[in-house]
């Protein structure tokens, strides 16, 4: 079943035009990787999705569970069941992560005309998805990302996002910062998470995370736009190849 | 202006001293206020607080005295403590005058005190206010009527926060001077909550001091919520005295205010003393808030820190003047001082001033003040979660000021205090 539609998506930030007609379909139950060099617009149509201000749509359209995601605002996106995984998570000082997570929590069973969540109910959810991910009680009490090393914020969006289940995952340079067990266990955690009715869109320079996440599409992304797409097998090609010779190929 | 309040005292003399034995502080307080009148905005110390409207009325005398107001008790959601002092503009309230305790404890309405312990408050009386520094404290102490008194003997501990409530809500313009005394006698430790405000009708002007006296090792918390509404004018001073290895720690959240001052003086007395003055407050409408910290290390290897923080919107007014003296003697010193503050809107204003005087050389101290916009990234994190732009702005604003009271033990006032920091944000 058809989950997010991307037709001829055109992003511009300070005015320069950064995705030059993006085209992605995306089905519940699958798992899809966007690789690229630097600067080809990746983190952009991750930002561009979730709507963060300055980016700035100048053509195309974005169906989200059969909805405009465009006309949505930055918190009806995420209440729809769009997260994005942050490649630099935002540090918070003196809002503790605890109660973050109640509130973030409690605003999407209200978005869903639910009673907010029970005490006991919270609690189990949060020690399923922290013993999922493998974060301590120690950082769940700290405010949120304060003071968290690069592994710990990485993971911590991870923890989020079991926490909050949403349809669709954005994550975006997942492996930036993650030491190889940290990887993997993430990669495991997500791997957990994955069920036929979510999908997930991985932003990722390197292969190395593919190896963990195995994803059913890959598409190489230039200048703007998917240039290339493929299976699992193109990842591995690309790791062999480098992208020149890839993108050469077109 | 000067002649109508010497009018105004020597009409109400008898009055004021029923017997109190204060003549002489009496009229020594209104022979300084005559010769230094109100100060003008061209003195320093004066250029972020304007007395224009205090000038431009005649204040009465005000001596209605009132019955607790229970109604009062309903807004502070589990603050209540078995010992409570109940004042209503400015009277104490005479279902509750006096209490003493077998330990020796004595708290109660500073009159009923002054009658019946003469000796006992006199020994205290202008003692930390000894100069009567400007007009408004040398008013204080000609006019002086009421106010609550606090008696710690050594070794004490009281266990529960004291709660003192002070409401104003006047519908003519009248005078409401109170005057406050806290001793800790050695040792001695004790937490007085504060709950200090106004409705929107009033228009009493309240000119307040608190003399506070720590003995050595003795320990004094006050956790102070002002939130007054209206017209309400307020100039709160207070002046504490610490003997060596005291502890006295501060913590004032500020909602709003249509004309408010604080006033803090710290003398620090003998070594290894500690003050910790802390101040969060929201402002927004034509919010005025003036606050001031003058601490004065007189000696060695104490320490004090300053940590206060604003919000503004609306076209409020804040400012923060922190003075730290390091007299010549005083080696030592760790003196800290920090003044962060968030404006949300063009026509709101803060103004923060650091003022260091050091006169020793083996001296810690530092100042650091800052004035910023919501962080635009962060805003971001927390709607991209599903937070609605005005529910993240206030999360964000709430915990920026309420890191100032981050050592405050207290949970229960720091329950009150951030629901009404919320309460007041979420209005805007």
């Amino acid at each position: 079943m058809e989950l997010i539609k991307i037709r001829d998506l055109h992003v511009n930030i300070d005015n320069k035009e950064i995705l030059k007609g993006f085209d992605l379909n995306i089905n519940r139950g699958e798992v899809h990787a966007i690789m690229g060099p630097n600067g080809t617009g990746k983190s952009t149509l991750a930002s561009a999705l979730v709507g963060k201000p300055d980016y700035e749509v100048t053509k195309g359209e974005v169906i989200f569970k059969g909805k405009d995601l465009l006309e949505m605002e930055i918190e009806e996106r995420a209440l729809e069941g769009l997260f994005l995984a942050f490649q630099y998570p935002v540090e918070i000082p003196g809002v503790s992560m605890i109660n973050f997570m109640k509130t973030v929590v409690d605003a999407r069973r209200e978005y869903r005309k639910e009673e907010p969540i029970s005490p006991v109910d919270f609690l189990k959810l949060v020690k399923r998805s922290s013993e999922l991910v493998g974060i301590s009680d120690k950082m769940k009490g700290r405010a949120v990302n304060e003071g968290f090393s690069g592994g710990e914020k990485k993971k911590n969006e991870i923890f989020q996002m079991a926490m909050l289940q949403p349809d669709l995952a954005i994550l975006d340079e997942l492996d930036s910062g993650l030491d190889i067990d940290s990887l993997k266990q993430v990669a495991e955690a997500i791997n957990k998470l994955r069920n036929e009715n979510n999908a997930f869109l991985i932003i990722t320079h390197y292969q190395r995370l593919l190896d963990y996440i195995v994803p059913d599409f890959v598409h190489i992304m230039n200048d703007g736009k998917i240039v290339k797409s493929g299976d699992k097998d193109l990842a591995k090609e690309l790791e062999s190849k480098g992208y020149d010779d890839i993108m050469g190929l077109n | 202006m000067i002649d109508y309040y010497k009018e105004l005292f020597e009409k109400n003399k008898e009055n004021l001293e029923s017997g109190l034995q204060l003549e002489q502080i009496r009229q020594q307080g209104l022979k300084d206020f005559v010769r230094m009148g109100f100060p003008g905005n061209k003195m320093e110390k004066w250029k972020n607080f304007s007395t224009k409207s205090i000038q431009k009325n005649r204040y009465e005398l005000n001596s209605i005295e009132e019955r607790t107001k229970l109604d009062f008790f309903s807004k502070l959601s589990g603050l209540e403590s078995p010992n409570t002092i109940i004042f209503n503009n400015g009277h104490c309230s005479y279902d509750f005058q006096i209490e003493e305790s077998k330990n020796g404890v004595i708290f109660g309405s500073i009159k009923a005190v002054l009658a019946k312990y003469p000796e006992k408050v006199l020994k205290y009386f202008n003692k930390a206010n000894k100069q009567n520094l400007n007009g408004f404290n040398a008013m204080n102490s000609a006019f002086a009527q009421d106010g609550f008194f606090l008696y710690v003997p050594e070794n004490i501990k009281i266990d529960f926060p004291v709660l003192v409530t002070q409401n104003y809500n006047i519908d003519s313009y009248q005078l409401i001077n109170n005057r406050n005394i806290i001793v800790l006698e050695d040792d001695a430790s004790c937490e007085i909550v504060q709950i200090e405000s106004s409705e929107v009708g009033n228009k009493a002007f309240a000119n307040n001091i608190t003399e506070s006296f720590l003995g050595q090792n003795a320990q004094l918390t006050i956790n102070k919520l002002q939130k007054y509404l209206g017209n309400t004018i307020v100039i709160e001073s207070s002046f504490t005295k610490q003997k060596s290895g005291s502890n006295y720690s501060c913590n004032i959240a500020t909602i709003g205010g249509n004309k408010l001052r604080n006033d803090i003086h710290v003398k620090l007395e003998g070594t290894n003393c500690f003050a910790n003055i802390n101040g969060g407050f929201v402002l927004d409408e034509n919010n005025e808030v003036d606050n001031n910290v003058y601490i004065d290390h007189a000696t060695p290897d104490c320490d004090s820190n300053q940590n206060f923080k604003g919000i503004l919107d609306g076209k409020s007014k804040g400012a923060f003047t922190g003075y730290v003296l390091v007299r010549q003697d005083s080696q030592r010193t760790n003196a800290y001082q920090s003044n962060n503050n968030i404006v949300l809107s063009e026509k709101a204003n803060i103004s923060t001033n650091p003022f260091l005087e050091i006169y020793a050389d083996d001296v810690k101290c530092s100042h650091g003040a800052s004035i910023g916009r919501l962080d635009q990234n962060a805003m971001f994190y927390l709607r991209a979660r599903g937070l609605s732009e005005e529910k993240s702005k206030e999360l964000l604003l709430s915990a920026f000021a309420m890191e100032v009271f981050k050592d405050v033990t207290n949970t229960k006032f720091k329950e009150v205090v951030s629901k009404e920091i919320e309460n007041k944000l979420l209005k805007d």
